[in-house]
């Protein structure tokens, strides 16, 4: 769970300042399954990494409840020099969980068989996409930040997703950003629309969906 | 430290959700060094290749430069007077420090492009590939700087170091000094991405005017007047003060203090007012 109290955000662009969120107050439950939509540069990106922590609000105060993922996305948090073995150490590290532990999890999600001892250079999006994964469903958080990322994958790897958080929507929430309407009716029961700064939240996704086609359409 | 971390960070592998977000100034330490140690591994990496061949550049590197200096002043003897009856000690003690400065602030220029795709994690701050990076330059820095000590201890007939005390005081100020420039450096370039060009644009001047191959305190009035800007100078001469007996330096203790503070100063002030355009991938 991650409660909002009071939240805002703006920050500053070329000729002034982009509201990201207007004062807002609300709660992510425990397990619940989270579409968020909006038009590009709405902030959909800015308001996850307010989620993750990674950047501070304007105003307000943000709690987590339990543990949450860095957001999924595609540039990903893989280094480019370091192979995909490295990449999992470095994770394994900095949250405090024994390598062995996690390693033949991630290896078994990622499939990426030799590729494992390559450096990301070399990696196809879809592979980037498969250890990212890989290494944050090991780590087992209470709630997944996921920006846009399921897309870049094939059918096998968005099924394999699916059962994941199927398997686990007990304990783990799931957030996901995505354009995708299939997507998000797959992997969402519930959706929040972000448009001029205000995040509204309905209980049904085909609504959702609907109240953000007709601010495209606007 | 971190107020903003996730509650239960602690508790890795443990799947109950935890209810009470209280984050003890212990636990948030415990975060951070082992953030530190994970990009300091990472870091030993791309630092030294992946074997051991890059820790002995980091030897040759200033061997060279010494060599290089004596063979200059074997051409040009008397034309700059040096301090004591050894040159070699006088070039070395200067042409160290030089090299130990230069490289925590120089390789601190690409400390978070570098690093960039691991800002990605929450709990790595982008202070923390800062702090890494310039603690395993400075460690790297101190083990050469051990090195080259003990040989000059060994070649020289007399005691090389007279005052102790005075020298680690002195290699104190001239790390704290190269952290601030490193922050600096580590943050504007990040910001100001030319900044990786035009920083070692001040190399050579910076190199000449510390005072490494003549004394500072023979030179003319318009010359010191000059000299007396560069922050390095005065930790070269204040290592000097510690090295011999009765040296007179051009030094003023406060100067390099200073300036390391204001450039911490305003590293660290960016990187707060900034945290959006340098956490942007």
């Amino acid at each position: 769970m991650i409660t909002f109290d009071n939240v805002s955000k703006c920050y500053p662009v070329k000729g002034g300042r982009r509201t990201i969120l207007k004062p807002f107050t609300g709660v992510f439950e425990t397990g619940a399954r989270i579409g968020i939509v909006g038009r590009n540069g709405a902030g959909k990106s800015t308001l996850m990494r307010l989620l993750s922590g990674a950047e501070k609000p304007d105003t307000g105060h943000i709690t987590r409840y339990g543990r949450v993922s860095w957001p999924l996305g595609f540039s990903g948090g893989l280094h480019r020099a370091l192979t995909g073995r490295e990449n999992i150490r470095f994770v394994s590290r900095i949250y405090g969980v024994p390598f062995k532990e996690i390693y033949p999890a991630v290896e078994n999600f990622a499939d990426l068989g030799s590729y494992m001892d390559e450096q990301i250079r070399v990696y196809s999006s879809g592979m980037k996409a498969r250890l990212a994964f890989g290494i944050s469903m090991a780590l087992e958080f209470d709630c997944y930040l996921i920006d846009e990322v399921i897309a870049v994958g094939d059918a096998k790897f968005k099924r394999r997703c699916a059962e994941i958080f199927e398997e686990r929507r007990k304990y783990a929430s799931l957030i996901l950003v995505s354009h995708s309407d299939n997507l998000l009716k797959r992997f969402c029961d519930i959706g929040g629309v972000l448009h001029n700064g205000h995040l509204q939240f309905y209980q049904d996704l085909d609504e959702t969906l609907r109240v953000y086609q007709d601010i495209i359409e606007q | 430290m971190r107020s903003d971390q996730h509650p239960g960070d602690d508790f890795p592998g443990d799947l109950r959700p935890r209810q009470q977000p209280e984050i003890s100034f212990a636990a948030a330490l415990r975060t951070s060094v082992r953030v530190w140690q994970a990009i300091v591994l990472r870091e030993t990496r791309s630092r030294f290749g992946r074997n051991a061949l890059g820790f002995l550049w980091a030897l040759i590197e200033p061997a060279i430069f010494i060599c290089l200096f004596i063979l200059v002043r074997i051409l040009i003897r008397e034309k700059f007077p040096a301090f004591g009856e050894n040159a070699v000690l006088f070039f070395a003690s200067g042409i160290i420090l030089y090299r130990y400065y230069s490289a925590i602030a120089g390789r601190s220029l690409s400390a978070i492009s570098a690093n960039q795709a691991l800002l990605t994690y929450p709990i790595v701050r982008p202070a923390d590939v800062i702090i890494a990076r310039a603690a395993l330059e400075t460690f790297t820095m101190l083990l050469v700087t051990v090195i080259f000590w003990i040989i000059l201890t060994l070649i020289e007939e007399q005691r090389v170091i007279f005052h102790p005390v005075t020298f680690m005081i002195a290699m104190a100020a001239t790390t704290f000094l190269a952290w601030g420039v490193g922050v600096f450096n580590a943050v504007f370039a990040r910001l100001v991405p030319t900044w990786q060009r035009i920083y070692p644009l001040f190399g050579l001047p910076l190199l000449i005017s510390s005072g490494i191959f003549y004394l500072p305190i023979s030179m003319s009035e318009e010359i010191k007047n000059l000299l007396v800007w560069n922050p390095i100078l005065h930790c070269v001469e204040w290592v000097r003060v510690g090295i011999y007996l009765d040296y007179v330096p051009l030094l003023d203790r406060p100067y390099p203090i200073i300036f390391g503070a204001i450039a911490l100063t305003l590293g660290l002030g960016m990187e707060n007012l900034f945290r959006r355009e340098i956490l942007r991938q």
